[in-house]
């Protein structure tokens, strides 16, 4: 098991929540369909690939946020079904309820479509 | 925030405002962790498994939809949690097709910082259509607007 420094795990604890803090409030204040846009901000995507360079450099960096993307594609893909699936059952079972049934959706969606196309490579 | 408003049943001016402060409070609060933690969890799954795309799977975890719909369903009601949901898959399917364009850019560009670039602008236009596509269609079929859209 690698070793793993608390410093670097706190430092992208502040990058991704201040990416998504930085996003939610560009998307409050432009307001309207901006907002709408700005609200759609893939903050936690982006921040996670700029961590990888702080990782990485040069052709390694590139392979390496091609295999992240991969991974995110899929992830992304099973939350379109997962914010469907979850304004439907919030409707039916209650915003609690009808929230973990879709995050377990989620769960199980994910890594069926990741083994699909992917096959866990 | 317009869509909470509803719940506050106060007559007096500052005390509406006061409550509309406390909520986006603890709305960038709530946002601000969920985000840092998926951020710091798909680093230590980085290190941890050698397979990158299983922390990339991760890293699309939909938390801050969660915590959206944590603080409409706790200061609003279901209805509005439910609208929140639905209004956020279009800005879903902006974030994956801007996740294709990184990875096609990232395979025939060859560069880092290019492809970062043109995935985001890519992003802009795809939520613009997305978003123009909800609002249209939903005010046909029900004759209602969709919220802003948060993930």
């Amino acid at each position: 098991m690698p070793n793993i420094d608390l410093f670097p795990v706190f430092l992208r604890f502040l990058l991704g929540g201040s990416a998504v803090a930085v996003s939610t409030l560009a998307a409050k204040n432009s307001g309207g369909r901006l907002g709408g846009i700005f609200g759609a901000f893939p903050a936690v995507y982006l921040a996670t690939v700029l961590g990888l360079s702080m990782d990485y450099k040069g052709s390694d960096l590139l392979l390496a946020s091609e295999q992240l993307s991969k991974g995110s594609l899929v992830g992304m893909v099973a939350d379109v079904f997962c914010a469907l699936a979850a304004s439907y059952m919030i409707l039916r079972y209650g915003w609690k309820q009808g929230l973990v049934y879709a995050l377990l959706l989620w769960a199980m969606i994910a890594p069926l479509i990741s083994f699909i196309w992917l096959g866990f490579r | 925030m317009k869509i909470f408003d509803n719940r506050v049943k106060t007559e007096n001016w500052t005390d509406h405002k006061m409550h509309i402060i406390k909520v986006d409070f603890w709305d960038l609060c709530l946002r601000f962790i969920f985000g840092g933690a998926i951020v710091a969890g798909c680093f230590i799954l980085l290190r941890l498994i050698p397979s990158k795309s299983i922390a990339g799977v991760f890293a699309a975890f939909p938390a801050i939809l969660a915590a959206s719909i944590i603080m409409a369903g706790h200061f609003g009601n279901s209805k509005q949690a439910s609208d929140i949901a639905l209004g956020a898959s279009a800005g879903m399917m902006a974030c994956t097709i801007c996740v294709l364009t990184a990875i096609f850019c990232v395979e025939h560009l060859k560069s880092w910082s290019l492809s970062i670039i043109i995935a985001l602008s890519i992003w802009f236009f795809s939520a613009y259509v997305a978003n123009y596509l909800t609002n249209t269609f939903l005010e046909k079929k029900k004759g209602k607007k969709i919220p802003e859209t948060r993930f």
